[in-house]
């Protein structure tokens, strides 16, 4: 039935979609907070999913306890990033920043392939793999928890940085950190924290899609060009956007693969953000929900 | 309560201030005047931790805080309102005004917060008619009032004001200048520096005028108003 | 007078070294004069980035794909139609500075990241292409049986011998950069460089020299590629990936982007490193990885140009010391 074949489509986007969109939310936390691109993303989210299999498989800890772990650990990484990498090219040219946070991504992929060698490996499904059926389409639990914990983690953001003080301080550092300096607000902190936020983003992205994807040291790249697509789809700059591009391009993904070549969808990612940068590099999503005002 | 001694500060190889000495004593409102590129926002920023001094130093209620950043300038006490106002022109003025008293926020001292909201609304009564309106769609004399404002809610001992009648109209000019009148009468030290000399020289007690990064001339602000060389040096003639 | 006199230093210097290269083959071994071809053929790649990063202040993640587009070209068209490597090689070199100026034409509208992205996507799906195009390119086997260059009766199929084409072609492209950083558009460059917005109001055209730039490093992208394939003669698409493109700007960046010398050094020592290394690959990658980043922390204008600069400092201050007691 053509219905169920177009839901299919849709929720196995919607579910890829969660993902991308949880890996451009850490593209645009970092490009907000030191407008660059961190190339190393990707990695972030690799070695997430690589550290949980190792805490649940080779250290034998519960699965929860393992995930969290493995966030944990990440989530350090990205600190260590941030003050060992970031922070002393703080007056850098772009170039340079851009080639810094290349060489770390090289240094931690292929430090992840001699942690983990080349094989690839999976965690077991969250909460078991048995199929549910809406309307003759298929979703696995491990496909919803994916996109309840993505929207669980965006509506969190927006009342973090809505409303919390911490939350306001960031967005006030990241839109003129020297001003924020003369109210007190250490600009240079705040920074930190978006790398630290924006690395456990990708660990959560790399624990949840483990169970479905074989994953091994060089899966980062694809995702990484993945999720920067969605970012750049909705303006490097805006989280909601991040969210809309992760989805759509899910979606994209999922009806191109469909209905022309599975062997299309690893292109389909690169058409788009070539696409946009060269006719729109704004984002298409660039201003939805944003309070953009003339100064 | 300030002592700047012999301050010497620059960016990359221009040496904007020289040897800068400058004192403000408690209570006191005193402006610095000069022409453009004479130093004076090179000597707030120097002082209020943006910018990094070369030489000399400077003592706050006799403390050293030579060369510490801006952040933990404003908890000693002392408070920039920048040059251009430099508010978060895409959060409201309460977010602003929330951000000026993070130091506050932060340490959930939420009483003392409100007691300054309440303070500053009351001195500018126009931003609590606009307290949910993004400051970028303020106008000039409202964000001017916003940029004091959000400095006034670290309750600052002294008030440093960065250039503010710049780009305003005179009557706005006149009623924020009132207003710091008021502050002053209730006991906050300013220190203030202007391009428009007899404004702030008819506002403070002394004054110091700066010609390219020295300061050439001190003294109370009714003989500095009322002196020939001071017109002088701002048309750039040398003393 | 200085300046004339620096100038002859400078061109004798160039003299001596392309002199002391040309003697290479006499006397080292076969293995290494295949690491100085490699090196030479990666130079006049890293010539024309070095002038596109260090001059026009841009960057391109793609160029293993223009420079497997001029290897790719020079192979099919001497392979399928059997015409004359040595026009093949140029028909190479000038398919890939089209493609570069058709690539350039909306990507330098981008700047930094933005531009960075642009390239490597670009770069990605000229793989894409030379993989999945299998009726022109042979898909991922690639293509074989390439023909050696000949002069006459000779057939350049000795290491040795290829060494002195890709010599001649390093000076040849050495000269073009020198001409271009020496000339009217390479002065203007540098001053684009340092502040667009000013050189843009003393009437450079930004946008044309920028283009200019980005097309003429596709030619020599192009034609490192068209000489790769005829002495390798054989190419696939695995050669022409990501990784050889961020090691191209590495190349670059660790020599010094503001000298094409310096580049050209870096290119030298990255590919004998990498050479070196190719059996401890894994973890030479990692160091790889951590030197780009220590590279860009400690020494940001290359490790040939700042340790040129702490020579010169160091030459000044024993020169002082050496100098005329004060009175």
């Amino acid at each position: 039935m053509l219905l169920s074949k177009v839901l299919q489509f849709v929720i196995t986007g919607v579910a890829n979609g969660a993902i991308y969109a949880l890996i451009a939310l850490g593209f645009t936390l970092i490009y907000n907070s030191r407008q660059i691109i961190n190339f190393a993303q990707g990695e972030f989210v690799v070695i997430g999913g690589m550290a949980a299999y190792t805490f649940y498989v080779t250290a034998h800890l519960p699965l929860p306890v393992a995930l969290l772990a493995a966030i944990l650990v990440v989530t350090l990484l990205g600190v260590a990033f941030e003050r060992f990498v970031i922070l002393p090219l703080k007056n850098a040219a772009s170039i340079s920043l851009i080639i810094a946070t290349i060489g770390m991504s090289i240094f931690l992929r292929t430090g992840a392939m001699l942690i983990w060698g080349k094989e690839a490996m999976t965690l077991p499904h969250f909460f078991g793999d048995k199929p549910w059926n809406i309307m003759g389409a298929t979703i696995l639990p491990q496909q919803i928890f994916i996109i309840a914990i993505t929207l669980v983690i965006v509506v969190g953001m927006q009342l973090f940085f809505r409303l919390t003080v911490t939350g306001k301080a960031m967005l006030a550092a990241s839109m003129n950190p020297e001003a924020a300096r003369l109210m007190g607000i250490r600009s240079e902190r705040m920074v930190m924290y978006s790398f630290a936020f924006s690395a456990a983003l990708g660990a959560v992205a790399g624990v949840s899609i483990a169970p479905l994807v074989m994953m091994s040291f060089g899966s980062g790249a694809a995702l990484g060009i993945k999720g920067f697509s969605a970012a750049i789809l909705g303006g490097l700059t805006n989280p909601l956007g991040a969210v809309l591009g992760g989805l759509s391009l899910g979606v994209i993904e999922s009806v191109g693969a469909g209905l022309i070549s599975s062997a299309f969808k690893e292109a389909i990612a690169l058409i788009v953000l070539l696409m946009v940068l060269l006719i729109k590099p704004s984002g298409v999503f660039g201003k939805i929900g944003t309070r953009r005002h003339a100064r | 309560m300030l002592k700047v001694e012999r301050l010497s500060a620059g960016y990359g190889h221009v040496a904007a201030l020289k040897e800068v000495d400058l004192q403000v004593k408690d209570g006191e409102i005193i402006t610095v005047i000069g022409a453009n590129g004479s130093g004076k926002s090179t000597l707030l920023k120097a002082i209020a931790g943006s910018l990094r001094p070369r030489g000399g130093c400077v003592i706050f209620n006799g403390k050293d805080i030579t060369g510490r950043p801006a952040d933990r300038v404003v908890a000693a006490g002392l408070c920039l309102v920048p040059e251009g106002r430099q508010l978060f022109g895409d959060m409201t003025v309460l977010e602003n005004l929330q951000m000026g008293g993070y130091l506050f926020l932060r340490r959930r001292r939420q009483s003392e917060f409100r007691a300054k909201l309440d303070f500053v609304y009351d001195l500018f009564p126009v931003l609590r008619d606009r307290t949910n309106q993004a400051a970028g769609t303020l106008s000039g004399g409202e964000q001017q009032m916003l940029a004091i404002a959000r400095a006034l809610m670290s309750d600052p001992k002294l008030l440093l004001l960065d250039e503010p009648s710049m780009g305003l109209a005179p009557m706005i000019i006149r009623d924020i200048f009132a207003a710091l009148r008021r502050l002053n009468d209730q006991g906050l030290t300013i220190l203030l520096v202007e391009q428009d000399a007899n404004i702030s020289l008819a506002l403070a007690d002394r004054g110091y005028v700066f010609q390219t990064g020295q300061n050439v001339m001190a003294g109370d602000a009714t003989d500095l108003l009322n002196d020939p060389a001071v017109k002088e040096i701002y048309f750039g003639k040398k003393i | 007078m200085r300046a004339n006199r620096r100038r002859l230093v400078n061109w004798l210097g160039i003299v001596c070294g392309f002199g002391l290269l040309a003697s290479l083959p006499l006397f080292l071994n076969d293995f290494l004069m295949t690491i100085a071809v490699v090196i030479g053929i990666n130079v006049i790649i890293v010539f024309g980035l070095s002038l596109l990063m260090g001059y026009a202040g841009q960057i391109s993640l793609g160029h293993a794909g223009l420079y497997g587009l001029g290897a790719y070209t020079s192979a099919v068209m001497s392979t399928k139609l059997h015409l004359d490597p040595w026009l093949t090689i140029v028909a190479g070199a000038l398919l890939a500075g089209a493609a570069a100026y058709l690539i350039g034409l909306p990507a330098l509208r981008l700047r930094g990241h933005y531009l960075a992205m642009a390239t490597l996507g670009a770069g990605v799906i000229m793989q894409i292409m030379f993989v999945e195009l299998s009726g022109i390119t042979g898909g991922p086997a690639g293509i074989s049986s390439i023909p050696n260059l000949k002069i006459g009766h000779l057939i350049l199929d000795q290491t040795g011998a290829y060494f002195y084409v890709v010599l001649a072609a390093v000076a040849v492209s050495l000269w073009l950069s020198l001409n271009v950083v020496r000339s009217q558009k390479g002065r203007a460059l540098r001053a684009m460089h340092g502040n667009e917005l000013a050189a843009a109001s003393i009437g450079v055209d930004t946008a044309r020299a920028k283009l200019f730039i980005f097309t003429l490093s596709g030619v020599f992208a192009g034609l490192a590629g068209g000489l790769y394939a005829h002495y390798l003669t054989y190419i696939s698409p695995d050669s022409f990936g990501t990784s050889l493109s961020i090691l191209l700007v590495a190349m670059v960046v660790i020599g010094g982007s503001q000298s094409v010398v310096a580049a050209g050094l870096g290119a030298a020592l990255l590919t004998v490193i990498s050479e070196y290394f190719r059996t401890y690959q894994d973890w030479s990658l990692v160091f790889f990885g951590l030197s780009l980043v220590l590279v860009m922390i400690f020494a940001p204008r290359g490790l040939f140009v700042e340790t040129a600069a702490v020579a010169k400092r160091l030459v000044a201050r024993v020169v002082k010391r050496r100098g005329p007691v004060e009175s």
